[in-house]
């Protein structure tokens, strides 16, 4: 209770931030509106001279990213701005601040910001999908709905645990503030067939099989292909490295030191 | 000689972290990549060689040609008030923060390099550079040179924007949608629908990346390579004019902050 009490005031500070600069409001709508439009542009684009890839139909690369825009929307709603700054604090030494707040630390420095405008991504995401769906002819019964929003929730905590567990390296190395950089572009994996990765039959680009599970197990789902061992990899993955990242976390602090770090 | 003394001390510093350029290199290695994969796994005439060449040589070009000058210079410069020292220094501001950038860009670059070896060596891909003529070549070399210069012009000026705004972040993030899109990141240009490739053409995008590594793809004959030159060259003029007159007028607006 205590701590969905601090959500709420984190949401509302945050909302009133978004609407004290006008100029900055206007900016983010349009870089978030922009960026969600260019991820669905870009998919019509590599799609314009391609009948299917990996055995995916065009329709069904639509779906992925309209889900993929859904899982990032979420993502970039509750948790990007707040993991965009980890490594800032970091380096400033302002974790200790952190530390001694009567609170869970990797919650609060995973949700100290909330990013109100990324209800537009996610509105323009749910509203591709849908007409995708509707174009592919796609009903969903209620029960499919709930297991639909279950296993997005799971593709959330998935890529949370991914982010967290990489940007924990900078407390090691507090310069690496720009591996957030890397990790924008890096989660644009979810966005394909786990089969892009498969294809490669390396050892070193499986360990990454994980993040495609995000959209491409709730559009398999959806188009009714999905199997059992795909909800369970999505399962076990979700909540494995969500311990890994927790664990991992709590190892990291043991070498944290302060400001001279 | 003096511009070479504050080249290398620049290198220096950039050598030392070198680990967040490592960082750097690998978001512009991540993106094209992908895009291979993608393309290997599509059903399509377009020819496959032809795709992995132009991505692998955009891994390059993302990394040795495109400047990211525009943060340094809003925020670093014109918001905390640093501009006031390279204004007092008998150098010419932009080829100041040129010499701090292009160490960045010799070392990404060569990162770029030894990862196209790497693939080349160990995964056997197969990159086909393309020139029927010897003088295609030396075109080529100078459309790269021709984007670097471009790039940095371009993001000097997008970096003025800042003697007028608070907050320039949406513009730098507008910048970087347009330049995702007609600098070739997405796809080449040539498979954009036939009026977004035209107006591509014309814009000053796809002359700071995608031209440059298409001509090394061989996607162009002399002529075609002749006027892509020229169309830099107007691009390179224009930015110049843009730099005098943001810098002439920044500077009015500009208040100099000391302790």
């Amino acid at each position: 209770m205590k701590y969905l009490r601090i959500y709420w005031a984190i949401i509302k500070i945050n909302t009133t931030l978004l609407f004290t600069y006008r100029a900055n409001f206007y900016n983010a709508v349009i870089i978030t509106t922009g960026w969600g439009i260019i991820s669905i542009v870009s998919i019509f684009l590599l799609t314009a001279k391609t009948k299917s890839v990996y055995g995916w139909s065009r329709d069904e690369l639509y779906l992925l990213t309209g889900l993929y825009s859904i899982v990032i929307g979420l993502f970039h709603m509750f948790f990007s701005s707040s993991l965009e700054r980890f490594a800032r604090t970091i380096s400033l030494g302002n974790l200790d601040s952190y530390l001694l707040s009567p609170i869970d630390v990797q919650l609060f420095l995973s949700t100290k910001f909330f990013r109100p405008v990324s209800s537009l991504r996610l509105i323009i995401a749910i509203a591709f999908t849908m007409y995708i769906m509707h174009s592919m002819n796609i009903e969903l019964s209620i029960l499919n709905l709930t297991t639909f929003c279950l296993y997005i929730l799971l593709g959330v905590i998935l890529l949370y645990s991914i982010w967290f567990l990489t940007i924990t390296l900078t407390i090691w190395n507090p310069n690496l503030s720009n591996l957030v950089e890397f990790l924008y572009n890096f989660s644009n994996l979810a966005r394909y067939p786990p089969a892009l990765l498969l294809y490669t039959k390396n050892l070193i680009v499986f360990l990454f099989i994980p993040l495609t599970l995000i959209t491409s197990v709730p559009a398999r789902l959806i188009t009714g292909k999905v199997e059992p061992i795909e909800t369970i990899g999505l399962v076990v993955f979700s909540f494995g490295l969500f311990i890994l990242s927790r664990l991992f976390w709590k190892y990291a602090l043991r070498h944290y030191t302060s400001a001279s770090s | 000689m003096r511009y070479v003394k504050i080249l290398l001390l620049n290198l220096q510093q950039v050598f030392e972290q070198r680990a967040r350029s490592f960082v750097w290199f690998l978001l512009s290695l991540f993106g094209p990549l992908l895009m291979v994969l993608f393309w290997r796994g599509a059903s399509t005439t377009i020819s496959f060689s032809l795709i992995s060449s132009y991505y692998f040589l955009l891994v390059i070009g993302g990394s040795l040609l495109m400047s990211h000058s525009e943060e340094d210079i809003s925020l670093i410069d014109i918001q905390e008030g640093h501009l006031g020292n390279y204004l007092l220094k008998p150098f010419m501001y932009f080829f100041a923060k040129w010499t701090e950038e292009i160490p960045y860009r010799l070392l990404q670059g060569s990162f770029g390099i030894l990862t196209l070896f790497i693939f080349v060596l160990f995964v056997h891909i197969n990159i086909s550079i393309n020139f029927p003529k010897v003088l295609n070549i030396f075109i080529a070399i100078f459309l790269v040179i021709g984007g670097i210069i471009l790039a940095q012009i371009y993001k000097t000026c997008l970096g003025f924007i800042a003697f007028w705004m608070t907050d320039a972040y949406g513009v730098f993030q507008l910048s970087d949608m347009l330049i995702f899109v007609f600098g070739g990141y997405i796809v080449p240009l040539f498979l954009f629908p036939h009026t977004v490739e035209m107006i591509s053409y014309l814009i000053p995008f796809s002359y700071m990346i995608y031209f440059p590594v298409a001509a090394f793809v061989g996607l162009f004959n002399t002529q075609q390579l002749l006027l892509i030159l020229l169309g830099q060259i107007v691009w390179i003029s224009i930015f110049s004019l843009f730099y005098k007159m943001l810098l002439r007028n920044g500077l009015k607006a500009f208040t100099g902050v000391g302790q």
